[in-house]
């Protein structure tokens, strides 16, 4: 049962990342890709040093997840990826955007959103739990405190956390982010144990 | 590294520049935050980069007296629709609200009687706004620190030391310091 699970797991965050690679290169009119992701089950204790972000402020999306399901999920990218990530979304030339005015800050926004759902209706099946996300928002930090956004609102009945990472580039150009996806739930705290047995 | 003592660097001035190199950023904070804390008796300290939990957290566990500190916090209010109301904290709509940013800098300042402000980071205004409208309101912050006379660290990363802000900035500020 348990290696079904963490199989199906890894097929479904595969797929995903197929069809949101799909979904931005159509929304930017440019091929966007994602690698496959890594699957982590973690303590909470864990989480801070698995998610820290590089020493440099970043900028991303940040969404809670409400429902069954809690959690938050959330994209970091450098800043000059940022910025170039909002060319690309928003058909400029290379290097035009020098700061995330709020057209700009609005597209990556958008290109969010479509990311997230990407990712959590089919982790929501797979998990038979209902969950909805918020509306993405911007935020910048300081790489080590990335983690206080992926640790927000995350109750104390929780111990294990699915962590998915991966990196996405946009090919031809400088662009390479880091997206960053976080569940918990009491509902599946066994089938997370199951699986870190699986997949460590 | 010999470590910095901001009294001494400072002296008589007023408003001083920090540059911080990138690898050593949040040590050099808690120190700074550190440092006012036993200099003086309240300080306003502007947040752009950090969560007020984690922030105030963080220090404490630093053994920062936190109860010396209001804070402005400029990035929550992006995450947490409506914050939870708290006493030595004001929540503000985003780093890229620079009137908002000012007017709280400045009312705060005078109705707290706070003695040192610590603002953290002037590289984070340059994610949301081009470099003249923040130099702009830069400009327009430092007079204002200067009519109410706190003492004011401003924290830029050093990889932004290069733009057109902190070179115009060196001539508005007293001392630049180098950690």
């Amino acid at each position: 049962m348990e290696k079904t699970e963490a199989g199906a797991l890894k097929e479904v965050v595969g797929t995903a990342s197929a069809d949101i690679s799909a979904a931005l290169s159509t929304l930017a009119s440019k091929r966007v890709e994602f690698a496959p992701p890594t699957i982590t089950v973690a303590s909470i204790g864990e989480l801070p040093e698995l998610v820290g972000g590089p020493k440099k402020l970043v900028v991303g999306t940040y969404a809670p997840i409400y429902g069954q399901m809690q959690g938050n999920v959330s994209m970091i990218l450098p800043i000059q990826s940022a910025l170039l990530l909002a060319d690309v979304l928003r058909k400029k030339d290379p290097g035009s955007t020098k700061a995330l005015l709020e057209e700009d800050r609005g597209a990556i926004m958008e290109a969010s959103n479509m990311l997230f759902g990407t990712y959590l209706i089919p982790l929501g099946k797979l998990f038979n739990i209902a969950s909805l996300y918020g509306i993405p928002r911007m935020v910048s930090t300081f790489g080590d405190s990335v983690a206080d956004f992926a640790l927000l609102g995350l109750g104390k009945e929780i111990k294990h956390v699915l962590l998915l990472r991966t990196n996405f580039t946009v090919p031809g150009t400088d662009i390479r982010g880091d997206f960053i996806l976080l569940l918990a739930a009491k509902a599946i705290e066994e089938r997370l144990e199951g699986i870190k047995r699986e997949v460590g | 590294m010999p470590k910095i003592n901001l009294k001494k660097e400072l002296g008589d001035a007023q408003v001083a520049l920090l540059i911080t190199p990138n690898e050593r950023y949040s040590e050099i904070i808690v120190d700074v935050a550190k440092q006012l804390a036993s200099n003086y008796k309240h300080i306003c300290y502007v947040s752009l980069n950090k969560l007020y939990d984690p922030l105030v957290k963080g220090l404490a566990a630093n053994k920062v007296d936190v109860d010396k500190f209001f804070f402005i916090d400029c990035i929550s209010r992006g995450v947490i629709k409506t914050p939870e109301k708290i006493k030595n904290c004001e929540f503000l709509s985003g780093p890229q609200a620079l009137t908002e940013i000012h007017i709280s800098i400045s009312k705060n300042l005078k109705a707290k009687k706070s003695e040192a402000l610590l603002f953290d980071s002037l590289s984070t205004l340059l994610i949301y706004e081009r470099e003249t409208p923040v130099t702009r309101f830069v400009h327009g912050l430092i007079g204002a620190l200067r009519e109410v006379g706190s003492k004011s660290f401003l924290t830029v990363l050093e990889g932004d030391t290069k733009g057109e802000l902190v070179k115009s900035l060196g001539m508005f500020t007293d001392r630049t310091i180098h950690f």
